[in-house]
C-alpha cells in the first residue's frame, strides 16, 4: 500500500493514533504539526527545576499485565505500548465534601465498599447502580463488536441497561436508587473529567468512562503524557511515516467533493489519497476547507451542537513533598457543596470555582520533581466564555485573581501548601485555545450531553469523501483513552475505503 | 419485578419526552450562541500573536556603546506582557534571516516597547541595531515570552536584583512598573557595570533611589576612576555579602554576562540562600562555547562537521563552536525560534545520528532527552550530525 498516501492535519492523540495505524498498514503518512512538539494537549512544560504534566489526571483502559484494557490493546496495535511505562495509581479518587471526605478505590467491590461506608442505609441502591453500569459496560464491550445488522437488531432485547442509558442523564439514572445528594454528589464527582454535571451527563457516557477505571485502575505516564506522545512519533517514523514539526495545514484541498491534498505554512503543497485531520471540525469546515465547499447539512450539524467547557490550571511546582502536606494520595475533588448545578453555572463566570481538582503528581511517580520538591496542580472547569469579553489588559490579573483564591481555599484543606509554592505557572481557556486550537478552549470537544454521547457523536467520516477526524469531537469522544482510540476508529474507516468495504457504515444512519 | 420493569419503562417514555424538550431549548440556543470560527485565533492573538511589527519611534543613546530602540505598535497594539519578559526581534543582517531576544526596558503600561541593545565587539545583531538601525524602520516581533519576572504568589516581598552590563534591561522594566505602581515589594538593584561611563540608565535609577523609599540602589564598577567612591570591584561573595543586609527570605533574580552567573550562584549559595529562590534570565549562547562546563576539550571550535537534514537534500558545514540554529540561519535554513537560549523549545527538533554538546542550562523535556531530541539553539555539533527538523 506504499502507494497510497495518508496525511495527517495535526498531532493530537488522535491523529498520531490514526497515523501510527495507517504507517503500519504500509500507507505513505505524513504528519504535519503547527506546534513544536507533539501531543495536542498530551504533552508537558519545564518551569525552572519543574516539570508539569499538562493535562493528564488519570488515564484509564490500561490496567496491569494480566488484566490489559482497552486503551493499552489499542497503543498495543500501533506498536506504543512497549515505548512507554505505565505506572498505577492506588485509588480512583478522593472527594473532599464541607462535612465529609471519602477516598474511593478502584475494583468493583472495593470502590462500593466506600460509597456504602458513608452511606450505610444506602447499600442496596449503590449495589444496583454498581451492577447496572457493570452491565451497560459489558453490553457496550460486545455491541463495539457487532459486525451483523441482525446483531444490532437484536440488542435491545440483550442489553436493555445498555439501550435505556442512551437515553437518560446521570441524575436521572441515580434518582431511582439514591436518595441522599450528599451520596450522588459522592458517587458522580467525578463529572468533572467528563465536562457536564451529572443533571445534563450521559449516564451511558459516564458508566462506560467510570467502568474502565473501576475496573482497570487509572494510571500516571511516566516521564509525562509527553513520553506517550513522542512514542507515537517513534512508532510512525519507525514505520516510515514522518510528523514534520512547526509546520501546520492551512488549507485542504478539495476536488469534485473529495480531499485531495493540503497546504502547509511553510508553504508545502502535498497530495494526498486520505486526509486524516486531529484539527477539530469546526477549524477543519470554516477554515481550512472552506464552508462553501462544506455540504449545508454538516455546518448545521455543527452548529446544533454544544462545544464543552474548558479548564483552569494552577501549576504548582512546591519545594518540599506533597504528602507531608496531607497530600496522600493522586486525586482529590474539593467541593465547597453537593449543588454540582451550581458548581457548573460558576464555570460561567470569572468567580472563584466551587468544584476543583487537586492532583499530587508525586504520588504515583516519586522521581516526578527533584528530591524534597513535588508537584501539584489544580484544575477547575471553565468555560471560554467569560474569557473572551475580559480586555486584553485584564487578563493576567484575572487570571492572578483566581489562581490565588483557588490556591488560598486550598490551603485551607492541606495547610502549608501556600508557605511552599516554589513556582506558579496559570492556564485558562486562552491557554487552551492556543495551544490545542479548539473552539472555547475546549478538553473534550463537543459536550457529552444526551446528543452527544457516543452512538451520537459524529462520525469518524468527514463530511467529504476522503476525509477523516480523529480527535475528541468525533466517536468516542473527549479524554485521552477516547482520543487516541478515534484515531483507531478512524484508520478502520480508511482501510474500508482502500478496500471498498464500507458494509455496515452504508446501512447505520449517519450521525450528525 | 414486573411492576418494577413497568415503571422502569414508563419513566423512561417520559425521560425521552423531556429529553426531546431539552433538545428543542438546546437547539435553540445553539442558533443565538452561534460558532464563531475565527474567534479562537483573534483571542489567542492580542495576547499572543505570532508576529508582531514595531516601528522605530525613537532612538535614545544611552551610552557610548548602547542605544535603545523604542519601538510603536503599527497597526493592532502591542500584546500585553510582565515586567522583566523578552520580545524576539527578527531582522536580516548580510543577507542572513535571523533574531535575537531582548528583554524590555520599558514598563508593561506603556504603549510603547523599548529595546535597549548594547553592542557587542564581536557582535553580529547587536552590532547592526547599533550602527545601522534607524528611525521609521520597521521590525517584527514574537513574543512576549520567558518567566523572568516577579510573581508575587511564589516571590519575597524583598526582592535582590544582580545585574550585570546590559543586564539590567530587564530589571529596569521591573523597576519602572513598581514606580508607577508605587505599591510593589521592596527593591536591592546590584548593578555592576566594567567602567562608569558603561552603566546604563544611571541618572534615572539614582532618581528613583532618592524618590522611593523601597528601592535602594549600588553600582559596583571593576575599573572605576581614582576618585570613584563607591563600590569596587566584582559581584562575588565578599562584596554581595558586605552589600546585602542578610540574606533570608530574600528573592534574588540574576541576569547579567555569562561570566557572572557562575560568581553571583556561588556567593549566594555561600550565604546560604536556597536555589529556589534564585531566578536566573536566561541570555544567549556564551561568548566562548569551550569554556563552558562539560565541552569536551579535545574538540576545537574552529573544527568543522557537516549537518545534514534528514528528508531534504540539504547538508552545510558548521563550525562545532557555533550554535547549530546559527549555522542553519546562515545556510538559509529558516527554524522558528524564540528565547535562543536553549530555554522555550520552539527550535525543538531530532537528533537522527551524531553527537551535539548542550550546557547544563538546556532546559528540555524528560521525554525530549530520552527520545534524542535538542534545543539547536544552544546546541555545538561535535562531528558530523543528521537531525530531523
Amino acid at each position: 500500500m506504499k502507494d497510497k498516501r495518508a496525511i495527517v492535519v495535526g498531532a493530537g492523540l488522535g491523529g498520531l493514533s490514526a497515523a501510527a495505524y495507517l504507517a503500519r498498514a504500509g500507507l505513505e503518512v505524513d504528519v504535519f504539526e503547527r506546534n513544536s512538539y507533539p501531543g495536542g494537549y498530551a504533552c508537558s512544560f519545564v518551569r525552572g527545576p519543574y516539570e508539569f504534566e499538562a493535562s493528564l489526571h488519570e488515564l484509564s483502559g490500561i490496567g496491569p499485565p494480566g488484566n490489559r484494557g482497552s486503551c493499552y490493546r489499542v497503543l498495543e496495535g500501533c506498536d506504543v505500548a512497549r515505548r512507554v511505562e505505565f505506572l498505577p495509581i492506588d485509588d480512583f479518587y478522593t472527594s473532599i465534601f464541607p462535612d465529609f471526605t471519602v477516598r474511593v478505590p478502584h475494583g468493583w467491590e472495593a470502590a462500593e465498599e466506600a460509597y456504602c461506608d458513608q452511606f450505610p442505609r444506602e447499600r442496596k441502591g449503590i449495589s444496583r447502580v454498581m451492577q447496572a453500569m457493570r452491565r451497560i459496560n459489558d453490553a457496550s464491550a460486545e455491541a463495539s463488536k457487532i459486525t451483523k445488522a441482525s446483531d444490532a437488531l437484536t440488542l435491545p432485547f440483550k442489553a436493555g441497561d445498555l439501550v435505556r442509558s442512551m437515553g437518560i442523564t446521570v441524575a436521572q439514572a441515580l434518582d431511582r436508587e439514591m436518595k441522599d445528594p450528599g451520596l450522588k454528589a459522592l458517587f458522580t464527582n467525578i463529572w468533572g473529567y467528563y465536562g457536564l454535571p451529572p443533571s445534563r451527563l450521559s449516564w451511558l457516557l459516564f458508566a462506560v468512562a467510570n467502568a474502565s477505571y473501576i475496573e482497570h485502575g487509572p494510571y500516571h505516564v511516566k516521564g509525562t503524557t509527553q513520553a506517550l506522545s513522542n512514542a507515537f512519533v517513534e512508532s510512525i517514523e519507525d514505520n516510515g511515516g514522518r510528523v514534520h514539526l512547526r509546520d501546520g495545514v492551512v488549507s485542504i484541498e478539495v476536488a469534485d467533493g473529495r480531499a485531495t491534498g493540503v497546504v502547509t505554512g511553510q508553504g508545502g503543497r502535498h497530495k494526498a489519497d486520505f486526509v486524516v485531520c486531529s484539527a477539530n471540525p469546526i477549524t477543519t469546515c470554516f477554515s481550512l476547507i472552506g464552508p462553501d465547499k462544506v455540504p449545508a447539512d454538516y455546518l448545521k450539524a455543527l452548529a446544533g451542537r454544544h462545544i464543552a467547557v474548558s479548564t483552569f490550571n494552577v501549576y504548582m511546582g512546591l519545594d518540599h513533598p506533597a504528602a507531608d502536606l496531607g497530600l496522600d494520595g493522586h486525586e482529590f475533588f474539593i467541593n465547597e457543596g453537593y449543588d454540582y448545578d451550581d458548581q457548573y453555572l460558576r464555570m460561567f463566570t470569572t468567580d472563584r470555582p466551587s468544584y476543583w481538582a487537586v492532583t499530587n503528581y508525586n504520588h504515583a511517580d516519586p522521581e516526578f520533581s527533584p528530591p524534597g520538591t513535588s508537584v501539584v496542580v489544580l484544575t477547575a472547569l471553565v468555560d471560554y466564555t467569560p474569557w473572551a469579553h475580559l480586555p486584553a489588559d485584564r487578563y493576567r490579573e484575572t487570571k492572578d485573581r483566581i489562581a490565588r483564591e483557588m490556591i488560598e481555599a486550598t490551603d485551607r484543606r492541606f495547610p502549608g501548601l501556600k508557605d511552599h509554592l516554589a513556582v506558579v505557572e496559570v492556564s485558562t481557556p486562552i491557554t487552551n485555545m492556543r495551544y490545542s486550537g479548539n473552539p472555547g478552549g475546549s478538553i473534550l470537544g463537543f459536550d457529552y450531553d444526551l446528543a452527544g454521547s457516543p452512538p451520537f457523536r459524529l462520525s469518524n467520516r468527514g463530511p467529504l469523501e476522503r476525509l477523516f477526524f480523529a480527535n475528541a469531537w468525533v466517536r468516542m469522544g473527549g479524554g485521552m483513552e477516547t482520543c487516541i482510540t478515534s484515531g483507531l476508529f478512524a484508520y478502520g474507516e480508511v482501510m474500508k475505503d482502500l478496500r471498498g468495504t464500507r458494509g455496515l457504515a452504508k446501512l447505520l444512519p449517519a450521525t450528525g | 419485578m414486573a411492576l418494577r420493569d413497568l415503571a422502569d419503562g414508563l419513566h423512561d417514555v417520559a425521560s425521552i419526552g423531556l429529553v426531546l424538550g431539552k433538545q428543542m431549548v438546546a437547539d435553540s440556543l445553539a442558533d443565538v450562541r452561534d460558532v464563531e470560527p475565527g474567534l479562537p485565533d483573534e483571542l489567542v492573538e492580542r495576547l499572543h500573536p505570532r508576529r508582531v511589527p514595531g516601528r522605530v519611534a525613537e532612538i535614545i543613546e544611552e551610552t557610548a556603546s548602547t542605544r535603545t530602540l523604542r519601538l510603536v505598535p503599527v497597526g493592532e497594539p502591542f500584546p500585553p506582557f510582565r515586567a522583566g519578559q523578552f520580545f524576539a526581534l527578527l531582522c536580516e543582517v548580510g543577507g542572513v534571516r535571523t533574531s535575537r531576544a531582548y528583554s524590555v526596558s520599558s514598563p508593561p503600561t506603556r504603549s510603547y516597547l523599548d529595546i535597549t541593545v548594547r553592542k557587542m565587539p564581536s557582535g553580529f545583531v547587536s552590532v547592526y541595531l547599533c550602527e545601522e538601525a534607524a528611525v521609521g524602520d520597521v521590525f517584527e516581533l514574537s513574543g512576549p515570552g520567558g518567566s523572568f519576572y516577579h510573581e508575587p504568589m511564589t516571590d519575597s516581598r524583598e526582592l535582590v536584583f544582580l545585574a550585570g552590563g546590559s543586564g539590567v534591561t530587564p530589571f529596569m522594566s521591573m523597576v519602572r512598573s513598581f514606580a508607577d505602581l508605587d505599591a510593589g515589594p521592596r527593591v536591592h538593584l546590584v548593578y555592576g557595570s566594567r567602567t562608569l561611563d558603561d552603566v546604563i540608565f544611571e541618572d534615572e535609577l539614582a532618581a528613583m533611589a532618592r524618590t522611593h523609599e523601597s528601592f535602594r540602589l549600588d553600582l559596583v564598577i571593576s575599573e572605576p576612576p581614582d576618585e570613584f567612591s563607591g563600590c569596587r570591584g566584582f559581584l562575588d561573595a565578599p562584596m554581595l555579602s558586605s552589600l546585602l543586609d542578610g540574606a533570608e527570605g530574600k528573592t534574588f533574580f540574576i541576569c547579567g554576562p555569562h561570566a557572572m552567573y557562575g560568581l553571583c550562584t556561588g556567593a549566594l549559595e555561600g550565604l546560604g540562600v536556597s536555589p529556589a529562590s534564585v531566578k536566573k534570565e536566561a541570555s544567549g549562547p556564551p561568548p566562548d562555547i569551550t569554556l563552558v562546563e562539560g565541552w569536551p576539550k579535545k574538540i576545537k571550535p574552529s573544527k568543522k562537521a557537516t549537518v545534514r537534514i534528514e528528508g531534504t537534500r540539504s547538508s552545510f558545514e558548521a563550525l562545532c563552536g557555533e550554535p547549530l540554529l546559527n549555522s542553519l540561519e546562515r545556510n538559509g535554513v529558516a527554524v522558528e525560534n524564540l528565547c535562543r537560549s536553549g530555554e522555550c523549545g520552539v527550535c525543538r527538533s531530532q537528533l537522527v545520528s551524531g553527537e551535539v554538546f548542550m550546557p547544563a542550562s538546556v532546559v528540555l523535556r524528560k521525554a525530549d532527552v530520552a527520545f534524542g531530541y535538542i534545543h539547536p539553539c544552544m546546541s555545538y555539533p561535535l562531528g558530523d550530525i543528521t537531525i530531523r527538523l
